[in-house]
């Protein structure tokens, strides 16, 4: 456990704490007496007694102790409190900043336990273990180093040994971060894009193809026109039934004010929120006024926004904001790939809570949203592993693009989600506001961070571990893409991912049959993949009505007998028509009638989709793990957000 | 341990759902067609070489064999809905069996073409589904059921347009107190009508790529009927439809269930013979394209008259014996 040498290297320390079995008992009958160490703050002058008082009634209603309320609040700065706190138990109170722990005396296998009951070992001499704790009475403390006499607690804040576990272990999980899913269930990373059987199938398959052209490129021609608009026109009607069954009411996770308010915040457990960030200081207010809005217990909210170590604007902005006292900052080690499930998957390995969410910095979830998804993963049962809240976009009105976003997002999450969670088939997860089961989190290895739709791919991980995803009825607003290029390099990560995502659960497919079932198996060739063929297949679907305006329908004759004609047409035109309705019904489902004309106009918006899909299918040959990043903020409505945020804020 | 305790707050149970509210149905059904299609397309030129080469001398072609096997194809699926609906196993054994033979002694008399028969399970088909969704709106309103109208509405298309019309016109008398739901009466038109517009732009797009006009696609309603003028028959296999229609329909009124899929049905049945009287629309129905929408319509009324009493469902099955009763003896 212990380096000779390190032990030499140690200063001489004088046991000033008992061990835990005597220093627990009479730490505990001190937490008992709130009073004392509210008393004890404000003859500090840390907190005036009118705060203290409030804060004993915030403790009450949370169920919280007194110091997480205060720290909740931002009424008391960590260190100091800790001081003050340390003093209270009597025990010993160190800055880890000056006297850093022993990096020999951490155990890989107890990291999490580290982050989750906020310890480290700290040094080691004369046979006595010395641990570094931020709450030296809980019961887990008591319960994991209570028998032993040979253990000394001495005491810091939870924000420094989270920041000590960093600088110990961060290399280490930098590097399970990255390699962690790929080394643990190599076949659910897309570290290889495709294998080797499927290089076999695919290059089997263009042989054939080549071959068939060959010797008759016309039939060839029909038999693979045919198939393809088989599929899509499949595609189409399946996606058209899943949206009117989702126009029932009753579809989908709805949770009433009434069972929200039945939900006590004592038996709250804690929540972790990731918000993973990169370049974006300006839209910081948002998100810190959104979280402060939160219906939740505030002590039992673990924030953790998580940045790049070399992205100083953010970092330095949060800073400035007075962030870095309510949410932890954790700064992610530069490595390659750099994406945002990497940066998740780091914060992941200091996260604390029994459940978890992401938020992108710009959010505005609903306030009740957290109690809503413990509501539905209280009535949907231990198999749930996720709950997706509805997404959509506070700035629709912008411009034309803002809009079909806007529907687009509706059809998705109000309308095709809800359905597929009614019938349990797998669902693909949007980018942020999946609640997580954290322990089943960690189960499935968290992220693949060689996927660039992480979040897709992490629900169907799901459905083929066996654990069901649900949509619950909160809406969480974003903004919309407003600009052209930034949408098409958005839209390309999206299709480039859902093509990732395909190639591997695709690798073992009768596998997949198994776990999910021949229902949820088709649904995902069908939605998954009829989404991937569509964007591409849209413009060959489209060259024969092209020509046919172009007036030289007679040279298409050959290629397209008029049987084939008439279903390559259905799904252009008949297709088109149906996404137009089913636009329509989106925004009517969403209350947002003025967007209802709009939707006359989706074949447009479909076109750049397959421009979108070339892309992606391009960067997925030449660069597979690259990460589109997403300007956010751009949106005029963002600048009033920031402005009105900032106020709350201040 | 807290999420232990939260598992401990009592929350009621949420609401169970039936498969006939939920329509779940339909998308499972698309994955089994998903399936069934390919391996249909792959035995279908087995069957047909079957039927070339042994088929012809024992089941030698006729429209009124075919006939029949689409009527007892659509009895199998009326049975299916009639199960969906909760109307008992025996009870819907009984109601499609009956349905199934009055319709098959039926078609026995009969001398239309295929074509004209392609016609009238167009118009019954319109028929059945259109009733079926003012069914549902009246059931549990909502955007699910203005949705489902206006789909339906396309299938008006396989109607003839005298139908279709008509349809059109009474979906804007009852929905037009949705307005306010759909955000104003362009948004309403548009929420019931695109379907049915952006059907009928294609079929006009497509019938012209294919070349020669409307009239070159085999779908487009033709002037089926022509020579089959209406007029009253004494005979009562040709009459059973009526009964069959009045029945049902006074069952419903007994039950207490009749509404709105009943005044579209009574429209339909009213209106529609006397269509004659308005030369501009085109293509009126014949008499084999009323017999057929009123065997429909009073089909899905019935299916859709469920939760039946016992009294109730004697009720229905009387009406309907009493009709299959008057084909046979016709």
């Amino acid at each position: 456990m212990l380096a000779d040498n390190a032990i030499d290297e140690l200063p001489e320390y004088e046991p000033q704490s008992p061990a835990i079995g005597t220093r627990t008992s009479s730490a505990r009958n001190a937490f008992r007496e709130p009073a004392r160490l509210g008393d004890l703050l404000v003859e500090a002058g840390m907190i005036t007694p009118a705060q203290l008082e409030s804060a004993l009634a915030q403790q009450s209603s949370w169920g919280a102790r007194l110091g997480d309320v205060l720290l909740a609040m931002g009424w008391v700065k960590p260190l100091e409190f800790y001081q003050i706190l340390a003093g209270h138990f009597d025990v010993s109170f160190v800055n880890l900043k000056e006297e850093p722990a022993d990096a020999a005396l951490f155990d890989p296998t107890e990291y999490a336990d580290y982050a989750k009951h906020q310890y480290l070992p700290w040094r080691m001499r004369d046979g006595i273990l010395w641990i570094v704790v931020a709450d030296p009475t809980s019961a887990w403390m008591e319960q994991r180093w209570g028998h032993r006499d040979d253990v000394y607690f001495v005491m810091t804040s939870s924000l420094e040994i989270l920041a000590e576990l960093q600088r110990v272990a961060g290399a280490q999980f930098s590097e399970d971060a990255v390699y962690y899913l790929a080394n643990f269930a190599p076949e659910h990373s897309a570290r290889t894009v495709v294998t080797t059987n499927q290089k076999f199938w695919i290059v089997g398959l263009l042989v054939a193809v080549t071959g068939a052209l060959w010797l008759s490129p016309v039939i060839t021609l029909i038999v693979l026109n045919s198939l393809l608009n088989g599929f899509l026109l499949f595609s189409f009607l399946f996606r058209l039934a899943l949206c009117t069954m989702s126009c029932n009411d009753e579809i989908g996770q709805s949770v009433s004010k009434e069972e929200v308010a039945a939900l006590k915040d004592e038996d709250l457990p804690i929540y972790t929120i990731l918000v993973p960030m990169y370049k974006e200081p300006n839209v910081l207010p948002i998100l810190a006024a959104a979280l402060k809005n939160m219906d939740y217990p505030k002590s039992k909210l673990d924030i953790k926004l998580v940045l790049e170590e070399n992205d100083h604007e953010t970092i330095d902005a949060a800073r400035a904001l007075g962030l870095a006292s309510i949410f932890e900052i954790v700064c992610v080690p530069d490595s390659l790939p750099k994406t945002k499930p990497k940066a998740c998957n780091y914060a992941l390995r200091l996260a604390r809570g029994e459940y978890l969410t992401i938020y992108d910095a710009e959010d505005k979830p609903e306030p009740d949203q957290l109690k809503k998804v413990m509501v539905s993963f209280h009535r949907m049962g231990k198999k749930t592993a996720c709950i997706q809240a509805h997404l959509n976009y506070f700035n629709a009105e912008e411009n034309w693009l803002t809009r079909m976003f806007t529907l687009e997002y509706s059809l998705w999450f109000d309308l095709f989600l809800p359905a597929l969670d009614y019938l349990r088939f797998p669902i693909p997860l949007g980018g942020t506001s999946n609640h997580f089961d954290l322990k089943k989190l960690r189960e499935v290895g968290g992220w693949d961070p060689f996927n660039v739709t992480e979040d897709a791919d992490l629900g169907l991980r799901f459905a083929a571990s066996g654990y069901h995803v649900g949509v619950v009825d909160s809406v969480t607003y974003e903004e919309a893409n407003s600009q052209g290029g930034n949408w098409i390099r958005q839209r390309s990560r999206w299709i480039k991912g859902y093509i990732q995502t395909w190639l591997v659960n695709m690798r073992h497919p009768f596998g997949l049959l198994h776990r999910v079932g021949w229902k949820g198996f088709l649904s995902f060739q069908l939605f998954i993949g009829g989404t991937i063929a569509s964007g591409l297949t849209y413009p060959f679907i489209a060259i024969p009505f092209v020509l046919w305006f172009m007036g030289q329908s007679a040279a298409l004759r050959p290629f397209f007998p008029p049987s084939l004609l008439l279903v390559s047409s259905i799904n252009l035109v008949a297709g088109n028509s149906f996404l137009i309705y089913l636009s329509m019904l989106a925004a009517v489902k969403r209350r947002n009638t003025a967007l209802l004309p709009y939707a006359l106009t989706v074949p447009g918006y479909w076109l750049l989709q397959s421009v979108a899909a070339y892309k992606a299918l391009w960067q997925l040959i030449t660069n597979p793990f690259y990460w589109e990043k997403t300007t956010h903020g751009i949106s005029k409505n963002t600048q009033d957000e920031i402005a009105r945020a900032t106020g709350t804020v201040d | 341990m807290a999420s232990a305790r939260t598992h401990r707050t009592k929350l009621p149970a949420p609401p169970e759902l039936s498969i006939r509210k939920t329509g779940e149905w339909w998308p499972r059904a698309i994955l089994k067609g998903f399936v069934l299609l390919p391996i249909a397309c792959l035995l279908l030129p087995a069957l047909w070489w079957w039927y070339m080469s042994f088929g012809c001398d024992i089941l030698p072609y006729s429209t009124n064999r075919l006939v029949a096997l689409c009527v007892l194809a659509a009895c199998v699926l009326w049975h299916q809905h009639l199960l969906v609906e909760r109307i008992g196993h025996v009870c819907s054994l009984l109601f499609a069996g009956l349905l199934a033979g009055g319709c098959a002694l039926s078609v026995q008399h009969t001398h239309y073409s295929l074509q004209q028969w392609l016609h009238a399970f167009g118009c019954g088909l319109f028929i059945y589904a259109i009733q079926w969704a003012f069914s549902l709106y009246e059931r549990q309103g909502g955007l699910q059921a203005i949705a489902s109208v206006a789909l339906v509405l396309s299938i008006g298309l396989f109607a003839t347009p005298a139908v279709l019309i008509l349809c059109v016109l009474l979906c804007l008398i009852l929905f037009f107190k949705e307005r306010q739901f759909a955000g104003g009466i362009t948004n309403l038109l548009l929420l019931l009508f695109t379907p049915l517009l952006l059907c009928f732009f294609s079929l006009v797009v497509l019938s012209f790529l294919y070349g020669g006009g409307p009239a070159g696609l085999w779908w487009i309603p033709l002037p089926s009927a022509g020579s089959v003028h209406l007029q009253i028959s004494s005979s009562l296999h040709e009459l059973w439809p009526v009964i069959f229609g009045l029945a049902t329909l006074l069952g419903r009124v007994i039950a207490g269930k009749a509404g709105m899929p009943d005044l579209v049905y009574l429209s339909v049945a009213i209106v529609s013979p006397n269509l004659r009287l308005v030369p501009w629309i085109p293509d009126q129905p014949s008499l084999l394209d009323l017999s057929v929408m009123l065997i429909c319509g009073a089909a899905c009324l019935l299916a859709t008259a469920s939760p039946l009493k016992v009294r109730e469902r004697f009720l229905f099955l009387a009406g309907l014996a009493a009709a299959a009763g008057c084909s046979l003896w016709g």
